[in-house]
């Protein structure tokens, strides 16, 4: 099992379409992902599970991936996360 | 008088305006009281079944609403159903509440509702808008399981009664859809903020609303008359008969500007929040009511489609009676500028008896250009009346299914030749008189460079070129998902085109479905669109949105969408970028 911490900037945070797009990237590899935010930790390719984490700007995420395609996933994923999920930043 | 017949005044955030009144309906909060019961060990493996009954018929209820949102506002909005499918298909978390029922033996509707609310606590107490707002998406979701758990198979909003003003302590976006579809007058809630996802359908769909009315449900009552102010976010319960007579009197005595709401605009033209201002125009069909409250409020036609003329008479009026129709228009919005389309007409359209041109893709077929060339005394006839029209030198003429440099050339002759005539016989017009094309067949917009030498100004036809760029029609309901002008290949064309007029230093204005939207119009303001010319009902929503954007921040916007490559990306980010501003 591979982690990494991601921080989430996007001005409006792990809102509904970023906790989409998560869990359809996280959905396209067959490792398990978790997202950790604050000692609770979720699998990540639950859409339940992320929005419960209320991961607002400025949030620090550990993502985790286990499984074959693990490094890939994991790449991908903290990406999405620090590329601001497409949002516009500053506006 | 008992104290609940006492007029109330009420305050509230506005979230959409309009001025309206009517009877309330008050529908309750959805918390049900759910039962926890146990569920004997043989009915185990029914209990989950009729689980993931229930799950399954919400869905497709959900996927109802986003089809229908799709059609009704456009798929961005269509976008919110998708994050609450997800929710309501989250299958690491229904394989949790599964165990769990066998865990505890307990029935399907407790266990879920636990596991929700588990998941929606902490986002219920975020001081956080948007968090706060998946809270209610997960809500939404969620009572449409349970009630379908518990055999209430749909919140009772009511009968389906018409024209009634709904109150309630909050509806999911799926619900403001079927208000919409019964006619609400109005909406008031109790909660919410004015960037919720039903604020914003609300606002898409032009319907009053009122959100966060302090116990507006316990206050009003069903039957009650009500009085809107969606502008100032006021609502007035059970009114004096002078207030109620005073704003009926309102309502009636102006029904065209009640339905453009162009009254309620604060100003006209718009401008943006750093002061830019926006060139909105209309467009229109044929000559009516409207055009009072449109050239009273200044606002200038970018597009006129003149087959309207056609198809009330079932023939091409005379080159007299339509010189009147196009005069009458030219004078009526003096000095704005009006631009006339020449005839659009299609197969399908023409002499509907005479099967003889009868095609199996009109969109494809004989229309447009291609018809006027075959029908040279028609197309001279018209332009003429235009031309003679435009002697105040506010008409523009519009060519429209232009495909290439070819077609260009010989309507400009035909141009020039009508222009001739109409010098020998010494009557008046524009010399000057500007000619645009539309920019809707895909080969116009990838060969703009050429025809951008030839005319004063390009319209884009967003829908059509969609259409014919992406090959689906536009009218196909089966094809809703792929039909969207926010395909970044259309949006590419239209760059292309955009930027073929920029080097020739003419403008642009785009005419089709795509400047009314609330959601693509900073898009095209950052792409150099010159002039958003749309169906009068969107200029109110059009107006509202523009001083609320920054003309600075649309270019940004504009250089990201060029660097998507999916039609969900765009969609996507421009529905943020919506949904974020203040």
């Amino acid at each position: 099992m591979i982690e990494k911490t991601a921080t989430v900037i996007n001005r409006l945070g792990m809102h509904a379409r970023p906790s989409a797009m998560f869990v359809s990237y996280a959905s396209r590899y067959k490792s398990e992902i978790f997202i950790e935010k604050a000692g609770i930790k979720v699998n990540g390719k639950s859409i339940m599970g992320i929005m419960s984490l209320a991961a607002e700007k400025g949030s620090e995420l550990i993502i985790s991936a286990n499984g074959e395609d693990e490094k890939e996933a994991l790449k991908t994923l903290v990406e999405l996360v620090e590329s601001g999920f497409g949002e516009l930043k500053n506006l | 008088m008992t104290a609940a017949k006492k007029t109330l005044n009420l305050d509230g955030i506005p979230v959409c305006p309009g001025l309206t009144y009517g009877e309330a309906r008050v529908v309750y909060s959805w918390e049900q009281t759910i039962e926890e019961r146990d569920i004997a060990e043989s009915d185990i493996k029914n209990e989950i079944t009729r689980f993931e009954k229930a799950v399954g018929e919400a869905l497709k209820e959900i996927k109802k609403w986003r089809d229908s949102a799709g059609r009704n506002i456009g798929g961005p909005v269509a976008r919110i159903f998708e994050s609450q499918i997800m929710i309501a298909s989250d299958t690491e978390f229904l394989k949790n509440v599964i165990s769990k029922i066998k865990e505890t033996g307990k029935n399907a509707e407790y266990v879920y509702s636990r596991e929700v609310e588990k998941t929606i606590s902490p986002l219920r107490h975020s001081k956080d808008n948007y968090m706060r707002q998946m809270a209610a998406d997960i809500e939404g979701v969620s009572s449409r399981i349970i009630r379908r758990l518990t055999g209430q198979s749909v919140r009772h909003i009511g009968p389906a009664a018409q024209d009634y003003i709904y109150v309630g302590q909050q509806f999911t976006p799926a619900e403001v859809m079927s208000l919409h579809e019964r006619k609400v007058k109005a909406i008031v809630t109790t909660s919410g903020g004015a960037n919720s996802h039903m604020a914003l359908i609300a606002r898409s769909l032009l319907i009053p609303t009122v959100v966060g009315v302090p116990q507006a449900d316990i206050k009003i009552k069903t039957g009650d008359r009500l009085i809107i102010d969606g502008d100032k976010g006021t609502v007035i319960v059970r009114p004096t008969q002078q207030q109620w007579n005073d704003v009926r009197k309102k309502k009636a005595r102006v029904t065209a500007k009640q339905i453009l709401k162009l009254d309620d605009l604060p100003y006209f033209p718009p401008k943006t929040a750093d002061n830019i201002e926006i060139d909105v125009a209309a467009n229109i069909n044929l000559p009516g009511p409207i055009d009072d409250v449109l050239a009273e409020r200044r606002v200038g036609i970018g597009l006129y489609r003149t087959e309207f003329i056609y198809l009330q008479n079932g023939k091409f009026p005379s080159e007299d009676k339509q010189f009147e129709i196009y005069d009458a228009v030219a004078k009526r919005y003096y000095p704005r500028p009006i631009t006339i389309r020449t005839f659009d007409l299609g197969s399908d359209k023409y002499y509907q008896k005479d099967n003889s041109i009868k095609e199996n893709n009109p969109a494809l077929g004989w229309r447009g250009i291609r018809a006027a060339f075959d029908m040279p005394a028609v197309f001279k006839s018209q332009l003429r009346a235009i031309m003679r029209a435009s002697a105040r030198k506010n008409v523009k003429i519009l060519l429209p299914m232009i495909a290439d440099i070819v077609e260009l050339k010989k309507a400009l002759r035909i141009i020039k030749k009508a222009a001739g005539e109409l010098q020998k016989e010494k009557i008046e017009f524009d010399h000057d008189i500007k000619i645009g094309i539309m920019i809707e067949v895909p080969s116009a917009a990838v060969t703009a460079h050429e025809l951008a030498k030839k005319v004063s100004f390009f319209s884009i036809g967003s829908n059509d070129l969609a259409q014919y760029t992406l090959a689906a029609d536009r009218d196909n309901q089966k094809l809703a998902k792929i039909f969207n002008p926010l395909h970044p290949a259309v949006i590419h064309l239209i760059k292309n085109a955009l930027d073929a007029a920029r080097e020739n230093s003419i403008p642009v204005t785009v005419c089709g479905e795509m400047s009314g939207d609330v959601l693509t119009i900073p898009l095209l303001i950052g792409m150099g669109v010159k002039q958003l010319s749309m169906n009068p009902s969107k200029l109110f929503g059009a107006c509202r949105l523009i001083p609320r954007i920054n003309y600075s921040d649309t270019t940004d916007i504009a250089k990201k969408v060029l660097r998507m490559k999916t039609l969900r990306q765009v969609e996507a980010f421009l529905l943020d970028y919506n949904m974020a501003l203040k």
